[in-house]
């Protein structure tokens, strides 16, 4: 085979190798941003979110690459094979690296498209400073991790060992700073350009070790020969301490099970105890500090070793096909599960709860016990049991050991995008959460005996996805639940609706907005304020002929005026100075009867919201009409005009339904062409209520609430009783989320709901929330007896 | 016969290896069983609280809130009210009236009142006056009852819209430009109505709700006592109608009582908002509003209201300093910066100090109100000016009306007519000893009497 063949074929092999964590890294990082967008749409292009992830995707990559590359070849002792073939060692060495700074670059290219891409629809990012050394350092620690690939021999301890290296040249940043800087700059960080320079500098001196330790891993093996007396010395004592060749005392498998993992993962177990304890301590003494830290290094280390933790469950026993061993005796699947376990959850256990205790009831660094901390430190060893959960899921599930120990920290923050996500939009109970956050204990529990089987079939998968799919979707349950059997419209109101609105006659047709004073540019010298005021009028009315449109909320502040305008006038009347009186006679007579052509206009609006207005309208006319003076103030035949328009019931009952039907028509087809539902109803805002509607619901179930909404108001607008029943009532109060005391409900309900003109807060409001709260209460009988005097 | 080796027991550290994971873990139990029994007794501690506050009849949600507000209001005169309010707003939305009117527009206030001197914007003031008459005469009709009056709330915790209590500024400031141009005429009879309004509006709006309510009511209360001040500056009162501005100044509700009941009403709305996590908690905290369903949360915001409640209960003369403590030592955001139950604290405390100084402000102003009326009073009856603040004693005042709260006694000089200061705005702390100079934006308290 030619050398230009075999060393294509190398690297083949090397890519293909890295091939696993070039696909799963990105995947992850897609998932969990599109997770992130779908979380928060307010602040989709939070930069804290591309760092965590869109850095962290090469940071993690140049951590296990190393230990994939070269690692792995160790375990599976194929290292052997590859210095057997006719190629150079140092060849071997280099297209290693070369493969592995390839798979990097891939990684960068793709951060930088989600950067570039970011900064089209955002600010573009001018703090950049303090992350413009990680590329470097992405390369310091993939150099350094593969030298220390070549020099360890377990692939899960050069793992570890890259932690603390990275921060090598930081370091040495740092006492260069403090050397070189000037007494104003000693306590300020050093400069990206100064920890970049010693990132290079420390990449050049890794890939010289790289070169090194390689050639000499691949080399032949050196046996280093005692000195004679030395080993006999060593064959006497070893003699000495002969062990019988006995097993001893039967002991219980639990405990030896346990012993045996311990023993199996001590490297990792010791390595990642320290990260804990260093993060403990950091931890402590940042609170005491007071410091501010823009990346909490402590919380990224106890995050990484919990994941770390949690990876080695299952992979300490994959590693050199250990698990066979324990499968092949028959070990219970539940006991390998159980002490597996245990042993990790043990010591995040017990360093977090000694750090609690520490703080609490030591106080070191003038730390005081308080309430809180305990509530924050519970809820912390919470989050840590979380990621915990999911990286021993990740790392029973995949199978590489360094695949799984650098993807398992990326899993471990899916979870706390996903069910954010559900709490925050789908309002799921945090019980749900609580259960399906710890449901990966279960998985694994039930995939055990598969796993130590090593039956990795596509039953094994499906399963596996199964599992995937509750977890994630466990907390959406009530929403579907909801979806599925929430009552929508019934199919009588549904046709109902639909004969109103193909009618003709009925035509969706939006109000127009009036306005006052519209012809400010004829501005006209100022003669006084009652001529201001018919001005007014007649700015309104000219407006109001020269449309046939309807007219509805959005006109309230001149509508509101104009009412104001004939309160005002009616009360003037009642002075006893005549000389006034004919002006004001004359305001309070047009301004009357603007107002009730306006209301009746308003009832031509297709909105709800516009019905209630005019509602409130003709609840002030009402009261107008019903003083003594006003009939001889407006004439007999004005009186009656107003007063045929106001007791006309049926009227103000046909442009409710009317609003209804057309309200719900017009929300119905929005929502067709629209990916978000729409956000009102005839006006009214959608958000809140009993039935829990919120816009984030999701399409389904919210078009399905408004439904039921819809058909509650169409009930009580069809109304045609003496009384509407309480229950109705108490139905649209809790469907819209409006205390049942506007509805004229409990206490003080008599004054929200006008049964009496004469009892009630009777005066027009500006937009109030209780829908339909007026319809068919007592000022409508009031209303008729203008016209219908009872006796 | 081979001898039979004794059974070789591994070391007990081999055999009990489990303990090494059993030990530690029962301790974390025990820990983890310790803080959930923390949380069940801080539970049980909430609970018993709001059975207090209950029972109490205090407000602890929208509900309550509701019921208060309506037992210590009154529902006489309310649509009244409620149509003075609406027409209040809609006729101090005219181009002429902003162009023209002082108060309600942005027409100058000239510092003192000068019958003598032309007021280019008299005549439309007359007019508009003259036109609004019937709305002013129903003010006066409805005020003289001076209860707070109840208006139609709907209270949903932060986001309780207070609209009727915003709109009641506006009708102070009608009745400004009511006073102020009865005053120019020289229609005392009339300016005394006007006056009296306004402290039926500083009692029917003196809804002792919520921070924001006090404050509103603080406010309207701030422009009678200008306005009354104002009136000084002419020689048209009589010793009946002095009589009855001095009465107008009073002290009202004992400020132990109102502190309390304002923490009590702004207590309820927090719990209002977290009890059901609404919107107003989502903008204060983002999604962190969860944490308040913690029941040490829950105990530390209302061990932070108990603490908040109880500032005043040593006399406004304390109130400065417990305030200004509280805001320097905050309740669980001393030690641990991080603490959720700070986030609590957080929401509450900044605004303490701040409401202190307000009603400190206001009881000065009411004590420099009563000194000015008093001056009056004495050279009504005896002819001239006091020479100094403490012959006040000869017409019934305590030492304690003309001096502030913090113990300065006002400033005062007297010769064709008398001045009396307090402290600039700019410099709460200091009563200068010359009489300072006016300026035009008001920050210095100076009362001229003729």
């Amino acid at each position: 085979m030619n050398n230009r063949l075999m060393i294509q074929r190398l690297w083949w092999k090397e890519l293909r190798q890295l091939l696993p964590m070039l696909i799963l890294l990105p995947t992850i990082a897609f998932l969990l941003t599109a997770l992130y967008l779908l979380n928060d749409n307010s602040n989709q292009f939070n930069w804290s979110a591309g760092v965590a992830v869109f850095l962290g995707m090469p940071g993690l990559f140049a951590v296990g690459a190393g230990a994939l590359l070269v690692g792995q070849e160790k375990e599976m002792r194929t290292i052997q094979w590859l210095a057997s073939l006719p190629i150079r060692p140092q060849t071997i060495v280099r297209i290693k690296t070369a493969a592995a700074v390839v798979g990097l670059a891939i990684l960068w290219v793709i951060s930088g498209l989600y950067f570039l891409w970011r900064d089209r629809y955002d600010t573009p990012m001018t703090d950049i400073g303090q992350f413009s050394v990680w590329p470097t350092n992405s390369f310091f620690v993939l150099f350094a991790g593969i030298a220390i690939a070549w020099r360890i021999k377990s692939a899960l301890v050069a793992l570890l060992l890259v932690v603390p290296i990275a921060m090598v040249p930081y370091v040495l940043a740092l006492v260069l700073h403090a050397m070189m800087a000037a007494d104003e700059y000693y306590y300020t960080d050093p400069s990206p350009g100064t920890v970049i320079a010693m990132q290079v500098i420390g990449c050049l001196v890794a890939l010289f070790l790289v070169d090194r330790f390689g050639r000499a891993a691949l080399s032949p093996e050196r046996v280093r020969l005692g000195l004679p007396f030395l080993a006999n010395a060593t064959n006497r004592e070893r003699n000495g301490r002969a062990a019988p060749a006995s097993y001893g005392v039967i002991q219980s498998p639990l405990p030896a099970l346990i012993w045996q993992f311990a023993m199996q993962s001590r490297a990792l177990l010791i390595g990642t105890s320290i990260m804990l304890l260093v993060a403990a301590a950091m931890l402590l003494m940042r609170y005491a500090s007071r410091a501010n830290s823009v990346i909490p290094f402590d919380i990224f280390l106890c995050y990484l070793a919990t994941s770390w933790l949690g990876a080695s469950v299952f992979q300490s026993d994959s590693a050199h096909q250990r698990i066979r061993f324990l499968a092949d005796r028959g070990l219970s699947p539940r006991l390998i599960w159980l002490t597996r376990q245990i042993v990790p959850i043990t010591v995040i256990a017990a360093i977090a709860i000694a750090t609690l205790l520490l703080a609490s009831l030591v106080g070191p660094a003038g730390l005081k016990a308080s309430p809180g901390l305990g509530t924050m430190g519970m809820l912390a060893i919470a989050s840590l049991f979380v990621v915990f959960s999911f990286s021993q899921w990740a790392g029973q599930v995949i199978t590489s050991p360094i695949v799984s120990m650098v993807v398992a920290p990326l899993v471990s923050i899916i979870p706390f995008t996903a069910y954010s996500f559900s709490v925050v939009t789908l309002g799921s109970p945090l019980g749900l959460i609580s259960i399906a956050a710890f449901l990966p204990f279960l998985a694994t529990f039930l995939s055990t005996r598969r796993w130590m089987d090593r039956r990795f079939g596509k039953r094994y998968w499906f399963t596996q996805g199964g599992y995937a799919a509750i977890v994630i979707l466990m907390p959406t349950f009530p929403h579907f639940m909801a979806l599925a059997f929430e009552p929508g419209m019934s199919r009588q109101v549904r046709k109902q609706i639909e004969t109103v609105v193909a009618n003709p006659n009925n035509v969706l047709r939006m109000p127009v907005e009036l306005v006052l004073d519209k012809d400010v540019e004829n501005e006209r010298p100022f003669v006084s304020f009652v001529r201001t005021w018919n001005n007014q009028i007649d700015s309104v009315r000219s407006q109001f002929r020269a449309t046939s449109a309807p007219i509805g909320i959005s006109s309230q502040g001149p509508i509101l005026k104009i009412l104001a305008i004939n309160l005002m006038a009616g009360m003037s009347l009642q002075q006893s100075d005549s000389a006034v009186s004919d002006e004001h006679l004359d305001l309070f007579r047009r301004s009357m009867e603007l107002l009730s052509d306006m209301v009746v206009r308003m009832r031509t609006s297709p909105q709800v919201v516009d019905q209630d207005f005019a509602d409130s309208i003709e609840i002030a006319m009402v009261r107008q009409m019903r003083r003594t003076e006003t009939r001889a103030a407006l004439g007999e035949e004005r009186y009656k005009l107003v007063a045929a328009r106001l007791a006309d019931t049926q009227a103000r009952r046909d442009a409710r339904v009317r609003s209804v039907a057309l309200s719900w028509y017009n929300y119905d087809s929005q929502s067709k062409f629209s990916r978000v539902p729409p956000s009102q109803f005839g006006g009214y805002d959608l958000q809140g209520g009993g039935d829990g509607l919120s816009w984030k619901n999701g399409k389904g179930l919210a078009h399905r609430r408004v439904a039921r909404r819809a058909e509650n108001l169409w009930r009580m607008a069809d109304f045609s009783g003496d009384e509407v029943p309480k229950e109705w009532l108490l139905e649209v109060a809790s469907d819209w989320g409006i205390v049942s005391t506007y509805y004229g409900l409990g206490s003080g309900g008599i004054y929200y709901r006008v049964d009496s003109v004469d009892d009630s807060i009777a005066v027009a409001k500006k937009g109030s929330n209780a829908i339909a709260n007026q319809w068919y209460a007592g000022w409508e009988k009031q209303a008729r007896e203008l016209l219908y005097p009872s006796n | 016969m081979t001898k039979s080796q004794p059974p070789i027991r591994k070391s007990f550290w081999k055999r009990k290896s489990f303990l090494f994971v059993a030990i530690p873990l029962s301790i974390a139990m025990v820990v983890v069983l310790y803080y959930a029994g923390m949380q069940y007794q801080a539970s049980r501690r909430v609970a018993a609280e709001v059975q207090r506050i209950r029972l109490s009849n205090l407000p602890i949600d929208s509900e309550t809130q509701s019921q208060w507000f309506l037992a210590n209001s009154s529902k006489e005169h309310s649509d009244a009210w409620a149509e003075i309010l609406m027409l209040g707003a809609a006729v101090a939305n005219e181009r002429e009236v902003l162009d023209n009117l002082p108060y309600i527009g942005n027409a100058n206030i000239p510092p003192v009142i000068d019958p003598g001197k032309p007021w280019s914007n008299e005549p439309v003031v007359a007019q508009w006056l003259e036109v609004t008459k019937p709305l002013i005469d129903k003010i006066h009709s409805v005020s003289r009852l001076k209860k707070p009056t109840w208006q139609p709330l709907d209270f949903q915790g932060f986001m309780t819209l207070l609209e009727p209590i915003q709109n009641s500024r506006n009708l102070a400031r009608i009745l400004q430009v009511e006073v102020e141009h009865a005053l120019y005429v020289g229609d005392a009879e009339r300016a005394m109505r006007g006056l009296q309004s306004l402290d039926g509006i500083a009692h029917a709006f003196d809804w002792n709700i919520c921070l924001v309510t006090d404050l509103v009511g603080i406010a309207l209360r701030g422009v009678h006592f200008s306005m009354i001040q104002r009136s000084l500056s002419l020689d048209i009162w009589t010793d009946e109608q002095l009589a009855e501005l001095s009465s107008q100044v009073v002290q009202g509700q004992d400020v132990t009582e109102r502190w309390r009941a304002t923490i009590a009403g702004e207590r309820g709305l927090l719990l209002d908002e977290v009890t059901n996590q609404g919107p107003g908690l989502g903008e204060s905290v983002g999604g962190m509003g969860f944490l308040f369903s913690i029941p040490s949360v829950q105990e530390s915001l209302l061990s932070v209201y108990s603490r908040i409640e109880s500032a005043a209960d040593q006399g406004i003369d304390e109130l400065a300093k417990n305030a200004k403590e509280i805001e320097k030592h905050p309740p669980f955001t001393d030690d641990d910066r991080f603490s959720i139950e700070g986030l609590g604290a957080g929401m509450i405390v900044p605004a303490v100090q701040a409401f202190a100084e307000a009603v400190i402000r206001n009881e000065d102003m009411r004590r420099f109100t009563s000194t000015a009326i008093g001056i009056k009073r004495f050279q009504l009856a005896n002819g001239q000016f006091p020479e100094s603040l403490d012959q006040l004693k000869a017409i019934g005042m305590n030492p304690s009306d003309w001096t502030t709260v913090g113990g300065k006694v006002f400033g005062y000089t007297a010769g064709d007519a008398a001045y009396v200061w307090s402290y600039s705005f700019r410099d709460p702390q200091t009563i200068a000893q010359e009489k300072p100079e006016e300026d035009e934006n008001g920050t210095e308290q100076i009362v001229t009497i003729f």
